[in-house]
């Protein structure tokens, strides 16, 4: 899945319309299809009742994903301003978007995982449940992707405990094996981080 | 209770009496000096009537019974069937400000509040209902007891023949019902029509969502759904913009097209005349020539046109952004509403006679500064009438009119909000300020002497200055001026006072007529842009190496012949510390008690910030007050000077202050040594490991078992951990599992140094997390410093 499909999500800079445009009538890849025919094949009832939307990413050199529900846009990463007295390993700083100051954190140090000295270039995911907004920075989007719930797996009690029970569940997408992030706890060690 | 347009039905009903009351309070005091004027009339009614027809949407019984009682009065005196009194003037009033009390109460409370407060709704509406009295109202508060035959005589009080006692006069009892009052001290309230029972106010349950408990803080008003006003006008002409705004954004894509368009025209062009130059065709050559400056042509149109656009683009999103600005402001009338009638109580309790007038209603403010304004000003506004105006004899006898004036004036002047307060009282005696700052050990009585009459009126501002008694006698002001200047000063404005003995005093204050767009100065530290509210910063200057001297082993340069002590701005901010170089960039910042350097690395310019409210989840950042972001789109954080300076001073004071070091001057960038903690119980080898570590250059603390450990890792920033397994307290295995489970230290590589050399406690120690195990004897081999230097790098 290429990282431009997925910046699709979020609403393009002026400039990069016309690439968009291509982007959005490219044809879809033999795996999309098969894809989206058997989501579409399957009676109605079971596709409403066991399809899970994701949103996957590269961070710390892993696949992560949130519920596509979860995530509220994925930008470009601006300039981040570090915070006097607050900024720390978790809460990066601020990031101005369309006016909107963000909270920047770094999924890498919340999660324990090793974080990239300088990233080339980095994509800011904001994730929001109810009014609360934090966002972070992954190195790239892998897309969003459907997978069917039967198939999400408990993650492994190591991943569990290390990663500060984050982990919500493993979920098998193309790319390989994603670690499905538990939002609230994520959330949680956000507030702490800034507190 | 039901949402609309995302407020609430009841934020909607404070809305409305906020607006109605304020009308109400205007009318009847405008009522009050012209009682004939019967056309003031309607608009009270009118005003009346719509707060009844709102309480009624909301379910509150007690407004609706007291906003249909004053209907009902003012509908008499319309009608001429009753005579404008003032005590039913004081009636309307006291209603005015009941449905103001209802709807300040929070909605959860309102039953309880209202059932405290039955009785004296009952008895105004009573009052409301009865004939008017001639002269002073019924005291609300008065027992709902059975009303007397008559009212008694209260001591009138009118501009023309004040009463000469200032103490104010409580109405003795109730006015008199014309019906026989009812026995019941839970009284009926009688609209005409249909006479309704309040024993509380009562709120209709609504069906679909649960009422909050009393105290559920869900009652309170969330601060993101809080209603504000905004002008239709200037509504109107935000969603004009909004709209030009889209229709213009519409346009970027026939633009693109028609430079795609042209681009190809052009290489087109190009080609044809590659083709002909390398035929040597002179005819194509000319053609394709021709080809090219049609498409350049083409190229110059379509570069005027996106001219065009960018010029109509910026013109809209400059018109929107100043209609957005302008949506903050409110009229400064709006603000001072209440005085008229705070004046008019104040002065008939002291037997006075005062003529309230408000210049420049109409002058547009800033709705913080116009919140903000209005303790000063009620402060202010009151003393005049309660010390600064004279009692009628005394004003009579120094040949004055009876009646004083006291003017508020606001106006724009040189982009700063002016109001003035004045007062045709008896004025403030200099000399007498000048005794006092004498007789309290403030000036030696030489220089008290040369003080300026300002320089002496600027004492009334010192917090404890103007509570003395004696004081206030002297200079005939009340306490709080210290108050005032803080509000003023807090805003970036300034307060002062002008007076004349006989002849009355202004209190002058300057302000800034918004808080929403600040002049800042921008300066970079630690790589990052910060910005001084200018009206701030005493001034910027650029101190050159041989300027900067050392005192005391801090650094400190000569500004305006006044010894100025630096200060790192980077090391302020926890930053780190800023490189310098052959001259160093500061801003100087004071205040009344002294000033300080704070060293920046680089000036960027001065610029209008749009301020920003930081995130709540980051509650107060030291040092910090808000936000901006600035014209590359990049955020940048406005610089708190009160804090930054009260921050120094308690640093002064606790000892704990770190001036810049002469050892700083001219270092260039200071690296920090990385921090390692060591926590370890017994003292020697806690000392051998510090001192290993220090040698090396490492910045090492030392805890004395794994709870202080925790502590002190909770409360600083460590970039290692080495830690030893039996510890009291806290063992070193929990210790590690606690920092491992906390995400903000998970990352912090943790050795442990421990006598135990078992596999089994060497496995428990990596278990918890641990990233290397040593036994003690490392130290003398130098695993542990390479162990140390592997895991943390080099100091």
């Amino acid at each position: 899945m290429s990282e431009d499909r997925a910046l699709s999500l979020a609403k393009p800079p002026t400039s990069a319309i016309a690439g968009l445009e291509q982007l959005l009538t490219r044809p879809l890849s033999e795996s999309d299809l098969d894809r989206a025919t058997a989501a579409l094949a399957a009676p109605l009832d079971e596709r409403s009742r066991s399809r899970v939307s994701l949103l996957a990413m590269r961070a710390g050199g892993e696949i992560l994903a949130i519920l596509a529900s979860e995530a509220a846009k994925v930008v470009p990463a601006g300039t981040i301003h570090r915070v006097p007295h607050r900024s720390n390993e978790i809460f990066r700083g601020l990031s101005n978007h369309d006016g909107e100051l963000l909270l920047c954190m770094s999924i890498e140090a919340a999660l324990g995982v090793p974080a990239p000295a300088k990233r080339e270039r980095s994509i800011l995911v904001v994730a929001e449940q109810g009014r609360e907004r934090w966002a972070f920075e992954v190195d790239s989007i892998v897309g969003v992707t459907d997978v069917d719930e039967g198939t999400l797996r408990a993650p492994p009690m190591t991943i569990s405990s290390a990663k500060s029970g984050c982990a919500r569940a493993l979920a098998r997408i193309d790319e390989g094996e994603a670690v499905v992030l538990d939002i609230h706890s994520l959330f949680s060690i956000f507030r702490g981080a800034t507190s | 209770m039901s949402d609309l347009g995302g407020f609430s039905m009841y934020e909607l009903f404070r809305a409305e009496v906020d607006t109605h009351c304020a009308a109400l309070s205007d009318g009847l005091l405008k009522l009050e000096s012209a009682p004939d004027d019967i056309g003031i009339i309607v608009p009270l009614m009118r005003a009346a009537h719509s707060i009844k027809g709102a309480a009624r949407i909301v379910g509150i019984d007690a407004a609706v019974a007291v906003a249909h009682h004053m209907e009902d009065a003012l509908v008499r005196i319309q009608k001429g069937q009753e005579r404008t009194t003032r005590g039913r003037i004081d009636q309307l009033l006291e209603g005015t400000d009941l449905l103001q009390r209802i709807s300040q109460q929070n909605e959860a409370d309102l039953p309880e509040w209202s059932s405290q407060n039955a009785s004296e709704i009952n008895t105004l509406t009573i009052a409301l209902s009865a004939a008017a009295p001639a002269v002073s109202a019924p005291a609300v508060s008065a027992p709902a007891a059975p009303a007397p035959a008559a009212a008694p005589a209260a001591p009138t009080v009118t501009p023309e023949a004040p009463a000469p006692a200032p103490a104010p006069t409580p109405a003795p009892a109730p006015t008199p019902a014309p019906a026989p009052a009812p026995t019941n001290a839970r009284a009926v309230v009688a609209p005409a029509a249909a006479p309704r029972r309040v024993d509380a106010v009562v709120q209709r349950p609504i069906p679909t969502i649960d009422m909050p408990a009393a105290s559920a803080p869900t009652a309170t008003i969330a601060p993101e759904s809080r209603a504000v006003r905004v002008n239709a006008d200037n509504l109107d002409r935000m969603m004009q913009l909004a709209g030009e705004s889209m229709v213009e954004g519409r346009r970027s894509p026939a633009l693109r097209r028609a430079l795609g368009a042209v681009r190809a025209e052009l290489t087109r062009a190009r080609e044809s005349l590659e083709a002909a130059m390398r035929r040597g065709e002179p005819a194509r050559i000319a053609m394709a020539r021709d080809a090219v400056g049609r498409a350049e042509a083409s190229l110059a149109d379509r570069i005027f046109d996106l001219e065009n656009f960018f010029r109509r683009t910026e013109e809209v999103s400059t018109a929107l952004y100043h209609e957005v600005i302008g949506s903050r402001m409110r009229p400064f009338g709006e603000g001072v509403s209440g005085f008229p009638r705070m004046v008019r109580d104040v002065a008939r309790q002291l037997g006075k006679s005062v003529r309230f007038d408000i210049v420049g209603a109409d002058v547009p403010v800033d709705r913080d500064i116009l919140a903000r304004l209005e303790a000063p000003l009620n402060h202010i506004i009151r003393n005049a009438v309660d010390h600064g105006i004279e009692m009628p004899e005394e004003r009579r006898a120094s040949g004055k009119p009876e009646q004083a004036r006291i003017v508020v004036e606001a106006r724009h002047h040189a982009g700063q909000l002016l109001v003035r307060v004045t007062d045709d009282g008896k004025g403030i005696e200099a000399d007498s300020i000048r005794r006092k700052v004498v007789e309290r050990g403030m000036q030696t009585a030489e220089l008290a002497a040369r003080l300026s009459e300002r320089e002496l009126f600027d004492f009334l501002f010192l917090p404890g200055f103007s509570t003395a008694k004696q004081v206030t006698e002297i200079s005939g002001r009340g306490v709080g001026l210290d108050v005032v200047h803080q509000m003023v000063t807090s805003t970036s404005g300034t307060v002062r006072i002008e007076s004349r003995v006989g002849t009355g005093t202004t209190f002058a204050l300057q302000l800034p007529v918004t808080l929403s767009v600040l002049r800042a100065a921008l300066v970079e530290v630690a790589g990052e842009p910060y910005a001084f509210p200018l009206a701030r910063i005493e001034r910027v200057l650029r101190v050159g190496g041989g300027a900067i001297t050392v005192i005391q082993g801090r650094l400190q340069c000569d500004v305006d012949g006044e010894a100025t002590g630096l200060l790192d701005g980077a090391v302020l901010f926890g930053l780190g510390s800023t490189p310098r170089d052959d001259a160093t960039s500061v801003v100087i910042l004071g205040d009344d008690q002294g000033r300080v350097g704070l060293v920046v690395t680089k000036f960027l310019g001065e610029q209008d910030l749009v301020v920003r409210t930081l995130d709540a989840r980051l509650g107060k950042i030291p040092h910090i007050s808000a936000a901006a972001i600035l014209d590359d789109g990049s955020p940048a954080l406005i610089v708190d000077v009160e804090d930054t300076l009260a921050a120094l001073r308690k640093q002064l004071s606790d000892g704990t202050f770190v001036g810049m070091g002469s050892s700083e001057i001219n270092a260039g960038p200071r690296r920090v040594a990385k921090r390692i903690l060591v926590a370890e119980d017994s003292i020697t080898v806690r000392e051998v490991e510090r001192q290993l570590l220090t040698r090396l250059g490492y910045d090492v603390a030392v805890a004395v078992d794994g709870m202080d450990a925790w502590n002190q890792i909770r409360a600083g920033r460590f970039d290692m951990l080495v830690t030893d397994i039996d510890m009291p307290r806290m063992n070193g295995i929990e210790l590690v599992r606690l920092v491992r489970s906390d995400p903000r230290f998970a990352h912090v590589p943790i050795a442990v140094v421990s006598y135990k050399d078992r596999d089994e406690d060497r496995r428990a120690g990596m278990d918890a997390g641990a990233n290397a195990y040593l036994t003690k004897g490392s130290f003398q081999d130098q695993s542990f410093i390479a162990t140390v230097t592997g895991l943390v790098g080099t100091p």
